[in-house]
């Protein structure tokens, strides 16, 4: 299964400098700086409204930023490989088409991320999240939370380093909440790196070591 | 096993990019022929229109005759705008367009893909039909090899542009009729050399420089819309 070891020697390193997001003129909070290393989690807070969102969306380069820098290794990540086949978003739509099947889903990415993966790997991986009884039942007919798992299964199979989840525990129960949480634990410690936003707090969490708070104002 | 060695753009091979390109052809296939109604509603919607038009009009001979490739073409036309509101609308409301931007996978490529699928499962079935709708219309056989071949050549180019207006107007509530006034002018072209070779060929002219003319715009609509449609498909991720 997916023994994760500890590795030191690829540091890779995500870095925002005086980045500035704007929504028609306005400019959505103070230019704000930060720098992500292999081994962090940066927790991105913030009040409704701020724009954690757009933050996230455009460090995904999906928008532009109207001022700053997102560098990836110090090279910007417009248009940088380097950026794009290193990392993993999950944004509020969980990136899954509704009429295929978990499995068939999960085998679409597999084949999208590494065309040499063996599908095999599938099924233990629906089994980490829970998910194994509904392999064959299609996307829309999961529930939103079963949705959301399946999501981290993704995240999983892409086997990036640096994953930028927006608000991965929306709709999870209890359970499902722990489960998340020693997913991106031993994301981290096997060198991953994260970008995450989340109400409340990361404190309580297994998430404790290695995490930075990032207030947007 | 996860190391995370570091990626870099793999040097994608010819067989590669064709085998990725077949896979999502057959995704968007299997998508479709689970959704029905995707294939279904512009088929109907294609029949029924042909089916109005002798009832409005008359059933004179010569009439539908003269008639005939306009309205067949026309038809199609129509038909093929409404299915290309959600070209690319499913998967960009789940969110699996822009997971593309994160994979080798370039958005060019799953456009070409999701046209030719599309092409596949709409514009088909109708030019596989049109035959007998034609005979409705008292075609002779001339005139329908020329329709038919007409269609083949002039539906994947309708198909290629309309793709352009369907990633304009993506993040748009209501961008259907938008999406009309878009694209229908840019059909113009297609719909007057393909269906003027129908007439053409009922009075004996030659129509090989229509055809020329409708594989030309083919060819040209299949080197650049790809790319513009793929341009658009990233503007649409800014919201």
């Amino acid at each position: 299964m997916r023994s994760q070891v500890k590795e030191t020697d690829h540091i890779s390193e995500l870095q925002i400098i005086d980045a500035v997001v704007t929504r028609g003129d306005t400019a959505l909070f103070d230019p704000i700086s930060f720098r992500c290393l292999s081994g962090q989690i940066i927790h991105l807070v913030g009040e409704n409204g701020v724009g954690k969102t757009t933050l996230m969306r455009s460090i995904c380069g999906f928008r532009s930023i109207s001022s700053g820098q997102v560098l990836w290794n110090g090279t910007s990540i417009y248009g940088n490989d380097g950026f794009y086949l290193n990392s993993a978003y999950l944004g509020h739509r969980d990136a899954h088409s509704p009429l295929q099947s978990a499995w068939e889903s999960l085998h679409f990415y597999q084949r999208l991320y590494n065309p040499a993966a063996d599908p095999k790997e599938i099924d233990p991986l629906l089994n980490q999240l829970g998910l194994l009884a509904q392999a064959d039942v299609a996307v829309e007919h999961l529930s939103f939370g079963q949705k959301r798992k399946l999501a981290i299964a993704r995240l999983l199979l892409s086997e990036r380093q640096l994953w930028l989840l927006d608000e991965p525990f929306s709709g999870v129960d209890r359970a499902g909440q722990k489960l998340i949480e020693s997913i991106c634990l031993q994301h981290i410690l096997s060198n991953g790196m994260m970008l995450i936003t989340n109400h409340g707090s990361l404190k309580n969490t297994a998430l404790l070591d290695g995490i930075t708070e990032v207030e947007l104002r | 096993m996860n190391n995370f060695s570091s990626r870099s753009t793999a040097s994608a091979t010819n067989g590669s990019v064709l085998n990725t390109l077949m896979r999502l052809f057959l995704r968007d296939c299997k998508h479709h022929l689970r959704k029905q109604s995707d294939i279904l509603n512009p088929l109907c919607f294609f029949i029924i229109i042909c089916s109005l038009f002798p009832l409005g009009l008359s059933a004179e001979r010569e009439l539908l005759n003269t008639i005939g490739g306009g309205v067949i073409w026309v038809s199609i036309l129509l038909s093929l705008m409404m299915g290309l509101n959600q070209l690319f609308r499913d998967d960009y409301e789940a969110g699996v367009l822009e997971q593309f931007l994160f994979t080798n996978t370039s958005l060019t490529q799953v456009v070409l893909a999701k046209i030719a699928a599309y092409w596949c499962v709409s514009a088909l079935p109708m030019i596989i039909l049109s035959p007998i709708v034609g005979t409705a219309y008292h075609l002779t056989s001339d005139q329908i090899l020329v329709l038919v071949m007409g269609l083949a050549l002039g539906s994947p180019t309708l198909a290629l542009l309309g793709s352009i207006g369907s990633a304009l107007t993506l993040n748009l509530k209501n961008g259907g009729v938008l999406l009309a006034i878009l694209i229908l002018p840019l059909f113009a072209p297609v719909l007057i050399f393909g269906a003027g070779m129908v007439n053409a060929v009922h009075i004996g002219l030659p129509v090989n420089a229509q055809l020329s003319i409708l594989g030309a715009l083919l060819f040209g609509s299949l080197s650049l819309a790809p790319f513009a449609t793929s341009f658009a498909l990233k503007n649409s991720l800014d919201y």
